[in-house]
């Protein structure tokens, strides 16, 4: 039979066990963490085409983990142009937005950001192929233990933003019409 | 080495490989943005729970439960999932019934808090307060439940007084495809619920549930059985259409059956003056709801909702039967760019029937009574991202108590992205209720007593309680201020301090006695003569130790000033501190390990028999989860395990004192065609 001591021990082992089994399965990497990368990655591979302000305004819509995901990648300049991060969680303004990024919104309210900036070239990015039925740009995905990119082709060409075709043959495309009925 | 130093070196090792696993798991954030976007679309994603960190942005003390957190404590019913709140008092007083409050004045008949399924008020007019064993819904489709301490009236009207808790199901497009779950145990003897949810066109989605278990009774405090065993069966259906572009329309209604046992006393005027006797009470409802919301545009959207409510219970003590129509309107629109106004319209008719007890009675037995409200808040944003203050006011008109106005000024300042500081003043009422304005009954008997000088003896003594319908709305003014902040990573706190100021509490008075020619009539009634001042502070804390670890915190310490000796017997003192500690913890990706940890203060409740003291207690709950193939869970719980049983509360009215069981469950659960 275990003392006591000998019952600590097991249990510490136990547990420190469990800490050595973590890592063989968790290759850790936050999903928001990711989703911010990615998003600032592909604006990367984006071309506005009557940008001539040396500014290119990231506008994150969602709670302060999102707001945190992207200030916390220190990213200073895409493309030779000053990045600015602008919180818009409050939905306003986005007229000056190069790239809006939604985090979780209410489905109504992702459709009306996406009617209230049409005819404006912002690179919109969300989650789901429900935000590209909406009328969004590009949407990430988590797909088992990855993320995919998934792209609708539609509203890209509605404005005049021009999407590398290296990004375009990473993801999966999509047609979904604008309806704004 | 002795073995104090070899044990405190393995410790001290754990902890250094626990933090050196947790340092991996952040990602670096220029190692990040080295990668390409190839690269990050092959990188592996772990969803780290969001919780520790994120930070609400509301000037109120709100608390977040899950539908996961729910799952994983094993809970049963919407009062066990409340159990996970800071500065809620969950006491169960039986198997089948429940005292909940928010920073105290608990009882069965507990008026201080405002409850909402889906925007459904779950008030009853009879006693203003909840009937709990009546509420319930699929736990697995429940999204989340929002817990706000502190006055809530000026957004959800009267009754919102020290709290609102909003039970949030889940969008019928969440909830796609089959859930079968049963299982049984000790105390949950057997359950079973079965949910489908399906797609009608790519706009429309629905499910529908039907679930029932069987609970046993625990033991009465002498040790016998209490008698308090119940069965219910529940089913419902939720609907979500997207009608267009800009509208959205859900629907949703529900019906449940019970049979509720109890022991149950009665008092008489003539020998043998008082009968002990085992109940059924047949309790059954439904409801139904619409909600038809259109977006405007960002800023400006209105919402519509009607609800139907409708219960019927046949206790011996009363039997009662009520409807509940609801209509409500709010349009929320943004003004000169720095105002977000919100305002509404609601209307509420309530239609009730008693059919007298042995012992009581309801004049007029028959009553319908309207509520008109409106109401208007506006935030302002005074700077940018930075400071904002709400202002508004609750206006409404009650058939019992008249007009009332409850207003609030809160202010919020977010000086960092990882501090939040807020803090609020305001007026709330609690309106009364059908009972304490109609409602004669016989509350106790006292048999006669022989004198020692015979043949004179004293005649039996009749308590009996007398409504008032100039009974008057009790009344709070609130202050309250809070901070939260994730500035430690991995690690959030809220912290909330309050100081409460009632007037027009509820107080029982007596009236001369009268003699009745074979027993003598002690009357009592109601008046608003109290007076209480409550303060003290919660504080809830999330700790996510590891991405797989995670442990949460929560202390809440209320403190009672009453007017005077007779306000604090009557009221009764809710438990001083409270204390949760809860591990979450999935050591694989199949396996989660559950440990809940509570210690409850003592407290005092006001029954019959004068001031019962409920004893402190700490209970520990277990559970244990696997999942041996994709869509199967296999679950065991353990529940109250520290003791065989323990006290928590006792009604207000005579039925036999009752301890809480200890209670191992089992549970399998099969979700499909996803």
């Amino acid at each position: 039979m275990l003392n006591i001591n000998s019952k600590k021990t097991a249990i510490l082992w136990a547990l420190l066990c469990f800490g050595l089994l973590k890592p063989l399965y968790a290759k850790p990497v936050d999903k928001q963490s990711l989703l911010a990368a990615l998003t600032l990655n592909l604006a990367r591979f984006t071309t506005w085409p009557d940008l001539v302000n040396p500014i290119l305004n990231v506008c994150v819509i969602g709670n302060n983990v999102v707001q945190a995901s992207f200030s916390n990648l220190n990213v200073k300049t895409i493309n030779g142009k000053q990045v600015r991060f602008l919180n818009r969680s409050r939905l306003r303004p986005l007229e000056h937005c190069q790239v809006i990024y939604f985090g979780d919104l209410k489905k109504n309210l992702v459709r009306q950001a996406l009617i209230s900036i049409m005819g404006q070239n912002a690179l919109t990015i969300g989650e789901g192929v429900e935000f590209l039925k909406a009328g969004g740009m590009v949407s990430l995905e988590q797909q088992g233990g990855k993320m995919q990119l998934n792209i609708n082709l539609s509203a890209v060409q509605q404005t005049g933003l021009v999407v590398s075709s290296r990004i375009l043959n990473l993801a999966t495309i999509f047609e979904f019409p604008a309806n704004m009925e | 080495m002795n073995g104090n130093n070899r044990l405190i070196i393995q410790f001290l090792t754990i902890l250094a490989v626990f933090f050196s696993h947790a340092h991996n798991a952040m990602a670096d954030s220029d190692e990040l943005m080295s990668l390409s976007v190839e690269d990050l679309l092959n990188v592996e994603v772990i969803s780290t729970a969001k919780k520790a960190k994120s930070l609400n942005d509301s000037p109120a003390a709100i608390f977040v439960i899950t539908g996961d957190d729910i799952k994983r404590i094993g809970a049963t019913s919407i009062p066990e999932a409340l159990r996970l709140a800071p500065g809620l008092d969950v006491a169960r007083i039986n198997a089948n019934k429940w005292a909940v409050t928010a920073r105290g004045f608990n009882g069965r008949f507990a008026n201080k808090l405002l409850v909402m399924i889906d925007g459904r008020s779950l008030y009853t007019r009879s006693f203003a307060g909840v009937y709990w064993e009546n509420q319930d819904v699929m736990l697995e489709d429940v999204e989340r439940i929002e817990v706000i301490r502190g006055p809530g009236a000026t957004l959800w009207g009267a009754n919102a007084v020290n709290g609102v808790i909003n039970i949030i199901t889940k969008h019928s497009e969440d909830t796609q495809g089959g859930l079968l779950s049963a299982g049984g145990g000790t105390e949950e003897q057997g359950f079973g619920a079965f949910r489908y949810g399906w797609k009608f066109n790519s706009n429309t989605t629905a499910r529908a549930y039907f679930q029932g278990f069987n609970r046993d009774e625990f033991h009465s405090t002498s040790g016998e059985n209490a008698g308090d065993n119940w069965n219910k069966t529940q089913g419902g259906f939720r609907m979500d259409s997207q009608l267009s572009l800009k509208d959205t329309l859900t629907i949703q209604g529900d019906f449940f059956q019970s049979n509720i046992h109890q022991a149950t006393t009665e008092f008489q005027v003539t020998p043998p003056y008082r009968r002990d006797f085992d109940e059924t009470i047949d309790s059954y409802g439904g409801n139904f709801l619409l909600r038809h919301q259109r977006t405007f545009s960002l800023t400006s959207d209105y919402t519509f909702q009607f609800f139907y409510d409708f219960y019927e219970r046949d206790a011996a003590f009363l039997k009662e039967n009520r409807h509940t129509l609801d209509f409500d309107f709010q349009h929320r629109f943004a003004f000169l760019d720095w105002n977000d106004v919100i305002w509404g319209l609601g209307y509420r008719l309530n239609m009730d029937n008693f059919g007298a007890g042995a012992v009581t009675s309801v004049s007029p037995a028959k009553r319908k009574d309207q509520l008109f409200s409106a109401f208007v808040q506006d935030e302002i944003t005074l700077i940018d991202d930075y400071l904002w203050l709400t202002l508004g006011s609750k206006f409404e008109h009650n058939d019992y108590s008249g007009f009332e106005v409850q207003p609030t000024a809160k202010i919020m300042w977010k000086p960092h992205h990882q501090h939040r500081l807020w803090g609020a003043v305001s007026r709330a009422v609690r309106t009364p209720s059908r009972l304490e304005h109609n409602t004669k009954s016989l509350q106790l008997v006292n048999p006669p007593q022989t004198l020692p000088v015979s043949p004179y003896f004293l005649p039996p003594v009749a308590l009996s309680f007398n409504a008032n319908n100039a009974f008057e709305a009790e009344e709070v003014i609130s202050y309250e201020i809070g901070y939260r902040t994730t500035f430690i990573e991995n690690l959030s706190i809220d912290l909330t301090a309050f100081y409460n100021d009632y007037s027009n509490l509820r107080s029982v008075e007596l009236a001369p006695v009268v003699f009745k020619g074979t027993y003598i009539e002690q009357p009592y009634f109601l008046a608003n003569n109290h007076k209480v001042k409550t303060y003290g502070f919660e504080i809830a804390a999330v700790w996510q130790m590891l991405d797989w670890w995670r442990w949460d915190v929560n202390y809440s310490l209320l403190k009672t000033d009453f007017s005077s000796d007779k306000a604090k017997l009557e009221i009764g003192e809710s438990p001083q501190q409270r204390v949760s500690l809860r591990s979450t913890l999935s050591p694989r990706n199949d396996v989660d390990l559950d440990v809940l940890f509570r210690y409850v203060d003592k407290n005092t409740a006001f029954d019959l028999n004068g001031e019962d003291i409920i004893g402190d207690y700490v209970s520990l709950d277990i559970r244990l989860a696997w999942r041996p193939v994709e869509g199967i869970e296999l679950s065991l719980v353990g529940q109250n395990l520290l003791a065989e049983h323990h006290q928590e509360y006792v009604q207000e009215t005579s039925i036999t004192q009752t301890e809480i069981d200890r209670g191992v469950y089992g549970k399998i659960t099969w979700q499909f065609g996803q």
